[in-house]
């Protein structure tokens, strides 16, 4: 299912999306952990999603927008 | 339906530190011990299951009066029940019991020679005998019946050993708790060794990228990164720490002598829940054998990365075609993941398994829990093994994201997406209204930016009159995978639970997921999305234009809900569910939701789909219970029919989800869970992984 050099790699990753937080199960239907750790807000799924600034220059332009019409509704755009 | 008293409770009170009264009662105690206040010093517990059920007539009626208790810890009792069958008279039958514990079988009123010689007949597992006198026990007269053991020096695990200040007291919780784990292993479930040497070693390369990474960070005079790094080791060395120890009080209590070996679970305090743990192990390693074959990061990182494909790029035209379609069913027929060589997995990590209250069903880098009502109530949608699939493939699709997003730790650049990721990811959005061919793990890659990037459009939806056109930069779209990638494991997830476990049967998907969801809390919080995951998942394939594919897993979805009322599971939930896809504003939104990802869940079946690794899990050729078929309904496990034979190869998942199956079609033969439940873990762990 999943090998040890991957487990390895994966702790790698970890250091750097998590910063060597612990795993606390989020997000998942059946965790009874998830409130406290949302409350803990160790590996909540805002933890790291700060609101980033565009950098300018280096980026892409991207027409794709979910279009919320006057009468409620929604259409996609591109 | 079959009558009777299907689970007694044997109970065991202590008198003094050496004498026990022992009672055979046929309802929980809890009850009795609140009446009578006890008195005992101690007080332990565990159900007891009636093991030959007579057709028409239900559980038979044991001996009245106890004389003497035989616990049988054998590895295989569904089995050893077969063997033992035709070798027993009608009473002996009815003093016969499974349980869930590591004393496996329980027979009363056997005198230790004929129980000596019935260990015997079935491989001489281990045995203890209790002599009962006038509803006591003496502890001094207990008598084990053992095979001595001589143990291969060679086979011995080197425990880790650590001299770093920081981590040594996690080294030494690890150390002891493998220390603990190998004799009983050794004994009750050899085929764990395997986990427990596995253990060992990646505790051993923790420790040594710690050492490393400790050396690279005074080099630099102390970086943060470096630290960062330390932390993350320290933290999956406490993970795997903690599995451990639930693996050492959750797999050895209950071991003989079994007066010294309480379990913590309270309502299993006697004789613990060996042979239900024993039971998620064989049904994770079946899966895992099945996935062995092929490593998910091999195929990506080797084969994907030379095979092009012109993935599509634009979600708002989205819709699927020819090439999406998944056969009913393809032995011979190859997908794109089967392609370009073999890719087995080298050194596979089995996942440690317990149960846990807590966390119910999770997964995590070292271990999978199934929740601690699956050992009252399995047969109950909500408690069912099946779940724990979905939670195994959290596993394989943790090495997924690996190869696509994962850094190394010999990369220089330290950030969640690199800028070659997001060139590549530049190149897919400029070239998305004509896709070129490009190497599939970027198309894949860039598939999961491209949902993360559409659910931040739903969470920002832009007013008719805005025509400003945004512009991304590496940091937002770093920040969008962030906040959004949960969502796109979970799609992955989904599909690989769907097709691998379920055999894309897409109303049994359906029903096998609402039924567990309506009982659990987050779907009430966030119907939509979870409306939205399952339409997708069973869309998925179907190769049908957007709005087609969408109507009919909306479709599917109503015949589950029906098929699932029928069977009296019902839901405020369901209601919602129907207004969220009938009610025409509420149709549209949801059907603009479902988008990106039936997008990215069709990505995924092309690239991921396998029929050799949904080979190796149906095995319906040897299933003498499949009788050819993958349709969970013409599974004909019945509960009168025993394996006599020491090569099992009963299929854990068909088999739980045909019990499922009969659970969601209200057609159980047993009508006691507890009884159910516990004959489930009896079947599966009895599953010999030789075979």
């Amino acid at each position: 299912m999943i090998s040890q050099q991957e487990i390895l790699q994966i702790v790698c990753s970890e250091a750097v999306e998590f910063g060597g937080l612990q795993e606390i199960p989020v997000q998942k239907h059946g965790a009874r952990q998830s409130f406290h750790a949302l409350k803990r807000m160790a590996r909540g799924p805002e933890a790291l999603a700060r609101s980033a600034p565009d950098s300018g220059g280096e980026g892409v332009q991207y027409e794709l927008r979910l279009v919320l019409e006057d009468d409620g509704t929604l259409r996609w755009e591109d | 339906m079959e009558t009777g008293i299907f689970s007694r409770y044997l109970v065991v009170g202590a008198e003094t530190p050496s004498r026990f009264t022992v009672t055979l009662l046929d309802r929980s105690p809890v009850t009795a011990a609140q009446q009578s206040r006890t008195g005992f010093s101690d007080f332990r517990y565990s159900p007891i299951l009636s093991a030959y059920l007579l057709p028409g007539t239900g559980a038979p009626e044991p001996d009245a009066t106890i004389t003497g208790i035989s616990f049988i810890f054998s590895q295989q009792p569904y089995v050893a029940l077969g063997k033992l069958r035709n070798t027993l008279n009608s009473q002996e039958r009815a003093n016969t019991f499974f349980t869930e514990g590591l004393a496996s079988i329980v027979m009363l009123n056997f005198t230790p020679e004929r129980a000596a010689e019935l260990r015997k007949s079935i491989g001489a597992p281990p045995m203890e005998f209790w002599p009962i006198i006038d509803g006591a026990l003496d502890a001094s007269k207990i008598r084990t019946f053992v095979e001595p053991t001589v143990a291969d020096p060679a086979d011995w695990i080197t425990l880790p050993r650590c001299e770093e200040p920081e981590l040594a007291v996690y080294v030494e919780q690890i150390a002891a708790s493998l220390a603990t784990l190998w004799p009983a292993y050794s004994t009750y479930s050899p085929d764990e060794l395997r986990t427990i040497r596995s253990a060992a070693s990646i505790t051993d390369a923790l420790l040594k990228q710690y050492a490393s990474v400790k050396r690279a960070g005074t080099a630099d005079g102390g970086d943060v990164t470096a630290q960062k790094r330390g932390n993350a080791i320290v933290s999956a060395l406490v993970e795997l720490s903690a599995a451990l120890s639930y693996a050492v009080t959750q797999g050895t209590s209950g071991a003989t002598p079994i007066l010294w070996n309480r379990s913590p679970f309270p309502h299993h305090s006697l004789l613990g829940i060996g042979t239900a743990v024993r039971a998620l192990s064989k049904f994770t390693r079946y899966l895992e054998f099945a996935f062995q074959v092929r490593s998910a990061g091999k195929v990506i990182e080797s084969h994907y990365t030379e095979v092009k494909h012109a993935v599509p790029g634009s979600i708002a035209k989205y819709d699927s075609g020819a090439e999406y379609v998944l056969p009913l069913r393809s032995p011979n027929g190859k997908e794109h993941f089967d392609k370009g060589g073999d890719f087995p997995n080298a050194d596979d990590m089995p996942l440690i398994t317990h149960f846990s209250l807590r966390h119910g069903f999770m997964e995590s880098k070292f271990c999978v829990t199934a929740a601690s009502e699956a050992l009252t109530a399995e047969t109950m949608p909500q408690w069912t093994l099946m779940t724990l699939s979905h939670e195994i493939m959290h596993s394989r699709v943790r090495s997924i994201f690996q190869a696509l997003f994962g850094t190394t730790w010999i990369d220089q650049e330290q950030a969640i997406l690199s800028k070659v990721h997001f060139e590549a990811f530049k190149h897919f959005v400029q070239n998305r209204k004509n896709p070129v061919e490009i190497p599939v793990s970027d198309g894949l890659r860039n598939v999961i930016l491209n949902f993360c990037y559409a659910l931040h459009c739903v969470d920002n939806p832009t007013a008719p009159d805005n025509n400003v056109t945004p512009f991304i930069s590496l940091e937002k779209l770093a920040e969008v995978y962030s906040r959004y990638k949960q969502l796109a494991i979970e799609m992955v997830v989904h599909f690989h639970d769907f097709y691998f476990t379920y055999a894309h049967q897409r109303k049994m998907y359906l029903m096998s997921l609402w039924a567990s969801w309506i009982r659990v809390a987050a779907p009430f919080t966030r119907p939509r999305e979870y409306l939205i995951r399952s339409l997708a998942t069973v869309a998925s394939g179907s190769g049908l234009p957007t709005e087609a594919a969408f109507n009919y897993a909306i479709e599917t979805l109503s015949e589950a809900l029906d098929s699932l009322s029928v069977a009296a599971e019902e839901s405020p939930l369901f209601s919602l569910l129907r207004q969220l896809t009938s009610d025409e504003s509420q149709r549209k939104q949801t059907y603009a939701y479902f988008k990106p990802f039936y997008y990215l869940a069709d990505q995924i079946r092309l690239f991921f789909a396998s029929p050799l690794i949904a080979g190796r899990i149906e095995r319906i050729e040897e299933d003498p219970f499949a009788e050819g078929s993958s349709d969970s309904n013409d599974y004909t496990a019945s509960v009168y029919v025993f394996a006599d034979e020491d090569c099992l190869t009963v299929s854990p998942v068909q088999y739980a989800l045909a019990s499922l199956c009969r659970s969601l079609r209200g057609d159980n033969s047993v009508p006691d869970a507890q009884w159910l439940t516990a004959w489930n873990y009896m079947v599966i762990s009895s599953q010999n992984a030789q075979c």
